[in-house]
């Protein structure tokens, strides 16, 4: 446990599914130098099998004991995807518009598909997911090399490259599968929550260009941040499989409506809903009913021209409130150096501009 | 000391040495005449990892021998090692494919053979240096520069064309063919790469289902001094097809190494390759009432699985030397262990002032029959080799 905690909600709910998170942490970070496969933020359609493939049954994480559990390594051409090009070029030569390798996976793969029958029960919705920056990071524990460190300033979890022999161990050992081994340097990256951003008062690229304005951010400790009111205060915000035993520091709010099921017929089934009951505890646990009923009691205050606090922040009307974060706290925690410049590189990467054009 | 005390009593001898031939100029033909020793490489199962397809793939591993080769001239040295190993896996790229590869460890300090460091990559206030070589097509850091900002997507290669092919070009020319590299370490974890420039040279090839590998390095540099008249190595072999990396590999236990135009120190030799001679079942017997509560090995398995070190191949990659200091004195030498947050429940050692404490106690109350029966059946405990 760090000294202090960073932590993200993320409201279900609003989350649209377009991908401008992913787009801007794939700029950001991960579009060169042997990241091109990895997508430390991905948006997933749930139920499906997510990214990398299968993520949820390959191991990793604790047991009730405390003991951390042994993982799979998912395989880059199967579990994750090769990112591919498409024969631009040959099309001119009357061939057919193909992709150039043939790819068996994606980072968004098995989008939209979701569960059921339509029209009587079909229903899906999204999941995005960055690294849960762990209490208790199943990755720190797995490194047999101690080079995976959290940092006591805000609990935010890093590879240290120096140290990175690239052997896997925190692939294996992280039950969410955000950390990822680039084979160009034969190391082990992931989501450094843009801290480079953070120390600057900037809330992480996902958060900050998130359309659906579905991210909070700020410390958890701090109670004037809408990340503590919702999960500390109102208890409306849960993470993602805790009985993966990390302590994970992201935090959802799950999916409180989906539309009823229709009857053979195609009649609406009176108090039916889509969203299967296990399903959610599966991924939030048992709470994840209390949670939805306290929000559904929220949405009826609404509706009934009541006050909502809760739905207050949820709607996310000011930036300024939804990410309460504080470039003074790091100027005084790291003065004023940078903790780590290893990723500032990420900015200095030779621009585009550096290269001519063939007309 | 007793330990010295029992080790007189016990003297008898067991394994090879190697031997470094004298040649004018240290290269690679300079192997072609030279006699060649066998080792055997042993399984590490002290520690065992988390991940399930190398655990599945590495289960009842057997040990392996190996041939090695030593020549010196006046500043060089230089060891040959050629293993079998029926797949030839080079890295290329990929998320859970691994390289082949060998590496030698040194004791920094090596003047008294009764405490040298851990075979795995040494222990606290016993140091070694320890060089790798893996089988890499190529990897681009560190390269010397750390040059890795100096590649752009490759998804914009129709549009950049030639400029980016000469880009291209120049970032291949950055990379290293070699994965080689120089470590410190003073205990598991601990291990950090040396970024100097040192003088030394590894190669690997692969013939006839045999690895061939090479290391040169001159006699003595700021980390390492060799120009004695024996020192202690150890080797690794990493085998890629069966996942293998960091821990997961075969190694030797530490092997004097003795120079043909030079002294013999005699002593210094025995005491690394003495086979203890004892009473195994007596052995047995006491091991069992005394170790097995927390140690599990081969079929003996009632302990927690992550309570204390594996003791499976503890005969076949640790000097008796070694065995004898554990039991005596544990604190001595305290390996890392799984990160204390893996396992929380099994802490391999509590510490006092930055000190690691062991938490096995000292067996020195036993009597010394006692304690050489013990190291004569512990080491016996090491798995079949391929011969």
């Amino acid at each position: 446990m760090s000294k202090r905690q960073l932590a993200m909600v993320m409201d279900l709910n609003k989350c649209i599914g377009c991908q401008t998170c992913t787009v801007a942490c794939k700029t950001q970070w991960t579009n060169r130098n042997g990241r091109e496969y990895m997508y430390w933020n991905n948006v997933e359609t749930f139920p499906g099998e997510g990214y990398p493939k299968n993520w949820q049954n390959l191991g990793g994480g604790f047991d009730e004991a405390g003991d951390l559990k042994d993982g799979t390594i998912p395989n880059l051409e199967g579990n994750y995807g090769v990112p591919w090009d498409f024969n631009h070029d040959e099309v001119a030569q009357s061939k057919p518009f193909s992709p150039e390798q043939d790819p068996k996976w994606g980072p968004n793969w098995d989008e939209d598909e979701g569960a059921g029958q339509f029209p009587q029960d079909n229903y899906f919705f999204y999941i995005p997911r960055i690294c849960n920056h762990c209490d208790n990071p199943g990755c720190l524990s797995a490194c047999p090399r101690d080079a995976i460190f959290k940092r006591d300033a805000d609990g935010v979890v890093l590879v240290d490259l120096d140290r990175c022999q690239g052997y896997r161990y925190c692939i294996a050992g992280c039950p969410y599968k955000k950390i990822y081994f680039n084979p160009k340097i034969s190391k082990s990256e992931k989501c450094i929550l843009c801290f480079p951003r953070i120390e600057k008062g900037l809330p992480p690229a996902c958060a900050q260009q998130c359309v659906g304005r579905i991210r909070l951010v700020g410390f958890l400790d701090d109670e004037t941040s809408q990340v503590h009111q919702l999960v500390k205060k109102h208890k409306v915000a849960l993470p993602l499989r805790s009985d993966f035993n990390t302590g994970a520091n992201i935090y959802y709010i799950p999916p409180v409506l989906a539309p009823p099921k229709y009857d053979a017929h195609g009649k609406i089934i009176e108090n039916s809903t889509r969203i299967p009951k296990e399903e959610l505890e599966t991924l939030f646990g048992e709470d994840v009913h209390r949670v939805i009923k306290t929000l559904k009691g929220e949405l009826e205050n609404r509706a009934n021209n009541k006050e909502s606090e809760i739905l207050d922040m949820l709607i996310g009307f000011k930036h300024k409130e939804m990410f309460k974060l504080d470039s003074n706290y790091y100027a005084e925690e790291f003065g004023m150096k940078p903790v780590d410049a290893r990723y500032f590189k990420g900015k200095n990467t030779l621009k585009f501009t550096s290269f001519k054009a063939v007309h | 000391m007793k330990k010295l005390a029992i080790l007189s009593l016990v003297a008898s001898l067991g394994f090879a040495d190697i031997t470094a031939y004298k040649v004018d100029s240290v290269n690679s033909d300079s192997f072609k005449s030279i006699e060649e020793s066998s080792i055997t490489l042993y399984p590490q199962t002290t520690l065992q990892f988390n991940d399930r397809e190398a655990v599945a793939l590495n289960k009842n591993e057997i040990a392996q021998k190996a041939n090695v080769k030593a020549i010196y001239s006046d500043k060089k040295i230089a060891f040959q090692i050629s293993w079998e190993d029926s797949t030839k896996d080079i890295y290329s790229g990929g998320t859970d494919k691994f390289a082949d590869g060998f590496a030698i460890e040194f004791p920094q300090e090596y003047s008294n053979p009764l405490e040298l460091p851990y075979i795995g990559m040494g222990s606290r206030d016993r140091s070694v240096v320890l060089y790798l070589q893996k089988a890499y097509d190529s990897f681009y850091e560190p390269n010397g520069n750390g040059d890795i900002e100096s590649q752009v997507n490759r998804s914009n290669r129709n549009y950049f064309n030639n400029s980016l092919a000469k880009f291209d070009e120049k970032v291949q020319s950055l990379s290293n063919r070699d994965y080689q590299r120089a470590f410190v370490a003073s205990g598991f974890k601990s291990t950090t790469e040396i970024k100097d420039k040192l003088d030394f040279d590894m190669q690997m090839s692969y013939k006839n289902g045999k690895w061939i590998g090479t290391f040169t390095r001159v006699l003595k540099d700021e980390y390492l001094n060799l120009d004695s008249n024996i020192f202690p190595i150890s080797i690794a072999i990493w085998n890629g097809n069966k996942l293998n990396r960091d821990g997961l590999k075969k190694i030797t236990k530490w092997i004097p190494v003795t120079f043909d135009k030079k002294d013999k120190n005699q002593n210094y030799a025995n005491t690394l390759n003495l086979k203890v001679q004892g009473d195994l079942k007596a052995g047995f017997n006491l091991v069992s009432q005394n170790c097995t509560a927390c140690h599990n090995f081969g079929e003996f398995n009632y302990a927690p699985k992550y309570m204390a070190p594996n003791l499976s191949n503890i005969g076949g990659y640790s000097n008796a030397s070694y065995l004898f200091e554990s039991i005596l004195k544990p604190s001595k030498v305290v390996l890392a262990g799984y990160n204390q947050n893996a396992h929380k429940n099994y802490p391999w050692y509590s510490r006092v002032k930055n000190q690691r404490i062991s938490q096995m106690p000292s067996y020195n109350f036993l009597n010394n029959r006692d304690v050489v029966n013990m190291v004569a059946y512990l080491q016996t405990l090491k798995a079949k080799d391929n011969q």
